[in-house]
This record gives structure tokens, sequence and C-alpha cells, in this order.
């Protein structure tokens, strides 16, 4: 594969799934205690995105024994989809996410309310995928 | 069934372990990448079972460089019984979660844990599932004790491995007896039903009164 990857063992993988649902339980605590959603939107969705990206990465390590590396979103995604049998509908989930986060990040008006839900769904995906695939803690 | 080894039900050999491995993603694998993915052999035994599979058509070959890289022939009659085989795994959590949906008496939380949960299962070990009863359900009504032990009777057919339904009342989850086994639930557990962090949630609730 000339794609820029970097191979993962046991450890690799298990740390990248610990990462995942850490950045999903901040996210939900984010959210919860939050006055106002709407003030931490950017946040929210930052934490998911990261989230997401870190469970793409133990998807990959399951099914392929490696994963993407650098800023590079288009190698990340054609590395998720190449994994079966539902690489396409997961990598369509990191592309919601990753088209997400910019916006999140630098946008001066905060994320709305359905992109919101739109990233928890998507993230949630991600993470499930991640966990099911996954044979080490 | 073997979880680690899916097809390890119709074959035990390399053969198996080396197809389980090329169906999980259509991409290309040298030797060595495939060796390393099996996690088990040699690089050149990893290669002479690519090349037998080779031999039958169900794995092109491909050289680059001083390299051989290989991936399943996806167009071969048999590649969709491979690409089955070696999801049983993901087949058993969807079938789960299916039968779990159907339920007149849903309960709280339902993880799949243990052996199988990581991987780790032989054809030995016990399937292990975690139910967590909603307050209002009654534990000894009909209705529940059928829906049980229709889970452990499919489960134990599904796969071959005795099933094991660990249940407890929502109210009990922060029990002495129960706390190991939980506190294994939530690290390894696989959710079929509610969430990990509802169960955290009931645990913590208990622990706080």
């Amino acid at each position: 594969m000339s794609r820029r990857t970097r191979a993962c063992d046991d450890a690799v993988t298990a740390g990248r799934l610990r990462r995942a649902e850490q950045l999903v339980d901040a996210a939900e605590t984010v959210r919860e205690f939050a006055d106002d959603e709407l003030d931490v939107a950017d946040a929210y969705v930052t934490l998911c995105v990261h989230a997401g990206i870190a469970a793409a990465d133990v998807i990959c390590c399951v099914s392929l024994g490696m994963h993407a590396v650098g800023e590079s979103h288009s190698e990340a995604l054609a590395l998720l989809e190449s994994v079966r049998p539902d690489g396409s509908e997961l990598a369509k989930s990191l592309r919601a996410l990753l088209g997400m986060k910019t916006r999140a990040g630098y946008a001066a008006e905060p994320v709305a309310a359905q992109d919101r839900k739109r990233a928890r769904r998507q993230t949630e995906r991600l993470v499930r995928a991640a966990r099911d695939r996954s044979t080490t803690r | 069934m073997d979880f680690g080894h899916p097809l390890m039900v119709v074959t035990p050999t390399l053969d198996g372990d080396v197809l389980a491995a090329l169906a999980r993603a259509d991409a290309e694998f040298s030797g060595r990448e495939l060796a390393r993915h099996v996690g088990y052999g040699s690089t050149e035994g990893i290669r002479r079972a690519a090349d037998r599979l080779v031999a039958q058509g169900v794995v092109s070959r491909r050289a680059a460089g001083a390299a051989h890289l290989y991936r399943l022939n996806r167009e071969h009659l048999a590649a969709p019984w491979i690409e089955g085989l070696a999801g049983l795994r993901q087949q058993l959590i969807d079938r789960l979660r299916g039968l779990l949906a159907s339920w007149d008496e849903i309960p709280r939380v339902v993880l799949l844990f243990g052996s199988v949960a990581r991987g780790r299962a032989t054809a030995a070990s016990d399937l292990d599932v975690l139910v967590i009863r909603r307050s209002d359900c009654d534990p000894e009504s009909d209705s529940w004790r059928a829906q049980l032990a229709e889970l452990q009777r499919l489960a134990t057919a599904w796969t071959g491995n005795d099933t094991r339904v660990l249940e407890f009342g929502e109210g009990e989850v922060s029990g002495s007896e129960a706390k190991s086994v939980l506190k294994d639930a939530l690290r390894e557990g696989i959710e079929l039903l509610g969430s990990r962090r509802m169960l955290q949630r009931l645990i913590s609730a208990k622990v706080r009164r």
C-alpha cells in the first residue's frame, strides 16, 4: 500500500479504542453539564470528530493491521472504505464528521442543533463498529 | 466456534486464517503484512498458504518489485461464503441485537462480555451475556423467563458455545458479589441493548444512596 499508514499491534488498537471512548464520554459530559447546549456546541462536535477518527483507526487496525497517519482526509477515508463488509458506510460517517471539523473549530457561528445530532449519530456508529470489532480492551 | 479463528468451523489450517484476514478488507497485502495481521506463523508459511489459495483462484497475486501482493478475489464463486465465515462474530452480535429488539419485556441493558467480547473465545468457551432487568420487571414471570431461555438456547445453537446469562435487577447492580463481573462488563462489554454508560449510571446511582 502506498498510503501513509502505521502498523498497529494490540496495544495501539486498545489505546485508540480507549481514546475514542474517552472522547465520547467527554463529549456527552460537556453536553450534559452545559447550561445551554449551544454554548458548548463547537466543543461537543470537535470531541465527536476526534472520537470518530480514533474509532476509524481501530476499525482499520482490526481489518487491515494498519491505520492512516497524517492530515490527509482522503487517505483516511480511502483506507476505511477498503474495510469489509461495511467500510463504505463507515466512511460516509467519517466523511460527515470530517466535514464538520473545520466549521466547529473555526467558524464564527456555533454548530446548528441538527448538525450536533448528526455528529452524535455518526460518532456513535463509528465507535460502536470499533467496539464490536475490537478484541483488545 | 472459535471466535478468534472463525474459519476453523470449516478448516483447522493456517489457510483459513489467511482467508479471514484477506476477507476483512478489499486491499492488497504483502506476505509480511499478512503474517503480522494473522498474528502467528512465519512469513514464509503465510506466503505458502496464500499461494495455495492463489492456485484455487480465490486469492489473486500480483508482483510488486521483489514482493508479491495478495488480495481476496471477490469475483470468485466462493468469496461470499468466505466473507460470511470471516464475519461470524459480527453476525452473532447483529443477531443478538435483533433478538433482543423483538422482546416484549425490554431489559435496561444487555452486554456481551467475557472471552467472546475479547475475541479470545475458543470452541470450548462460554458465551457470557449480562442482562440488567428494569425495575418494573417481574423476574419470576413466565414471559421474562421464556425470553431468557430463548436467548440461551438460540445463542448456543448459533455458535456451539454454551451460553451463560448473568441476570441482575437494576436496583442490585452495585451488590458486592456483582461488582467484579460488572467491572469486567463495563470494560469489555459489547452493547447489545442499552449502553455501558447507562450501566455505569445505575451503579453510581446506587452507590450514592
